[in-house]
């Protein structure tokens, strides 16, 4: 009888312990990022891209933007890549680059390849409403293909944000919890459970130094500041 | 009494343990996704027009599909030059056409050219036709764009076609009365593709369609009118860039 008071007492603290309402601060905290669907590429010469264009998927992507001079008699390559976000509570997403691009100063740069976020969207019933609030940082808010000019001192391309402007963690996007769901332990990665934004890269040929280029990009989602779901 | 709270306290410590296992799940759950990114530059090299044509001292020449600085020379339609009347009937010492070319490369680059066979139209040709030999020919200036992105470099013109073949210095009149161009000046050396230009890159990284500018490279043809055999000839010109 003793021994089952105890198991009782204890199940119940645990109980306590364990479960809560959506969110609480005693859930623990998931955060994922994947595919949001088909990335996609124009304007290349001999380039393309791969992505699983599942919703369930990992964000493994690869880009290969082709040729870049002026062999390539398009104005600009641009590739949008689809990002899935989804959280149990206040997010933020991050993102570096890795990787090295040649020390002439007429080969392509970080600078040469524009990057912006765009296209902030709920993926379905799942996604909370608060969401939406979510900040997009106001550097990265645009599209690199339209907001591209040209130097008219240098003729070189330039955007609003390019991967010069990507540290070793920058800050994309933050915002509140973005998953609706009933414990924790049951969320998993759905279709409709977040939001997407389009991640979009754009590089204009360019009488660039021959050579080739490879690099990384990471998007890295972690807890993010306190971001109340209004 | 003393056995309850044994159990209490063996309780709290079991609940210790959801506790910590508690604090543990609470940590922060990282994610990330990865988008990797290459790219290839090749060299290239590019040969337009570097300006209009024109032509001097014809009569009755003239030029068709004259160009503006930038556009093809050869697309879509190629640039003609007709130097009128090159027999006696034209008093001018000679007929002179410039032609302005634009280069453009992210390597170093030899500009080349190349003139094929004369042909003939309104007779039989002969010994005094006007031939290939009878087309002066001279690289007078190269000369890179100071803004827009050209780089800087020193262009070389190769000797022999240096210059206004209609200096005197670049041609004379033979024993037989008929005007020779030195060697190296004249249509006639360049039956096979010559190199005329060498140089180093010419563009820095630039927007191709950013501006026009680039090496401005000036050739000049000249006839000078003789007492050629009637009839009309035509040769065709080609420039080719190449890296180097």
């Amino acid at each position: 009888m003793g021994r089952l008071r105890t198991i009782i007492i204890t199940a119940l603290i645990g109980a306590i312990i364990l479960c809560g309402g959506n969110p609480s601060s005693a859930d623990p905290r998931k955060h994922d990022i994947g595919s949001a669907g088909q990335p996609t590429i124009s304007g290349s010469l001999g380039g393309f891209v791969n992505g699983n264009p599942s919703l369930l998927s990992d964000l493994v992507v690869t880009v290969n933007f082709g040729e870049l001079t002026p062999v390539n008699p398009n104005g600009i390559i641009k590739v949008v890549v689809p990002v899935a976000i989804r959280s149990t509570n206040e997010y933020q997403v991050t993102v570096s680059v890795t990787g090295t691009v040649p020390g002439n100063p007429n080969a392509v740069q970080l600078s040469d390849i524009g990057f912006g976020i765009q296209n902030f969207r709920s993926l379905g019933a799942r996604a909370t409403a608060c969401s939406a609030n979510s900040v997009i940082n106001n550097l990265f808010n645009n599209d690199p293909a339209a907001s591209v000019t040209i130097n008219p001192v240098t003729g070189r391309a330039s955007y609003s944000s390019s991967l010069a402007n990507v540290g070793a963690s920058t800050l994309l996007i933050n915002g509140p919890v973005l998953s609706i769901f009933q414990g924790v332990g049951n969320w998993r990665r759905e279709n409709d459970n977040g939001r997407a934004f389009d991640a979009i890269l754009a590089i204009k040929p360019q009488w660039f130094e021959p050579g080739s280029f490879t690099l990384t990009l990471t998007f890295r989602m972690t807890d993010g500041p306190n971001f109340p779901c209004n | 009494m003393r056995k309850s709270i044994g159990r209490i306290g063996r309780s709290m410590l079991l609940a210790s343990a959801f506790l910590l296992v508690g604090a543990t799940a609470r940590a922060q759950t990282v994610d990330s996704g990865t988008v990797t990114l290459q790219g290839n530059v090749s060299g290239y090299v590019e040969i337009r027009a570097g300006g209009p044509a024109t032509l001097v001292n014809n009569s009755g020449g003239g030029i068709t599909n004259n160009k503006t600085k930038g556009q093809s020379l050869n697309n879509p339609t190629t640039l003609t030059i007709n130097f009128g009347d090159v027999g006696p009937s034209n008093s001018a010492s000679f007929v002179i056409a410039t032609v302005p070319l634009r280069l453009r490369s992210n390597v170093s680059y030899t500009l080349r050219m190349s003139a094929a066979a004369m042909t003939y139209g309104g007779g039989t040709p002969d010994a005094d036709s006007v031939t290939l030999a009878d087309i002066g020919f001279g690289v007078v200036s190269a000369v890179r764009d100071s803004t827009g992105g050209v780089a800087s470099g020193t262009d070389t013109i190769t000797a022999a076609a240096s210059g206004d073949p209609t200096l005197p210095a670049n041609g004379s009149t033979n024993a037989a009365g008929r005007y020779v161009y030195n060697s190296g000046h004249a249509l006639s050396n360049y039956t096979t593709s010559s190199t005329i230009l060498t140089g180093p890159r010419i563009m820095n990284a630039v927007v191709p369609t950013g501006n026009t500018n680039g090496l401005v490279v000036n050739t000049v043809f000249a006839i000078k009118p003789q007492f050629f055999t009637t009839g009309s000839f035509s040769t065709s010109v080609t420039f080719t860039i190449s890296n180097p």
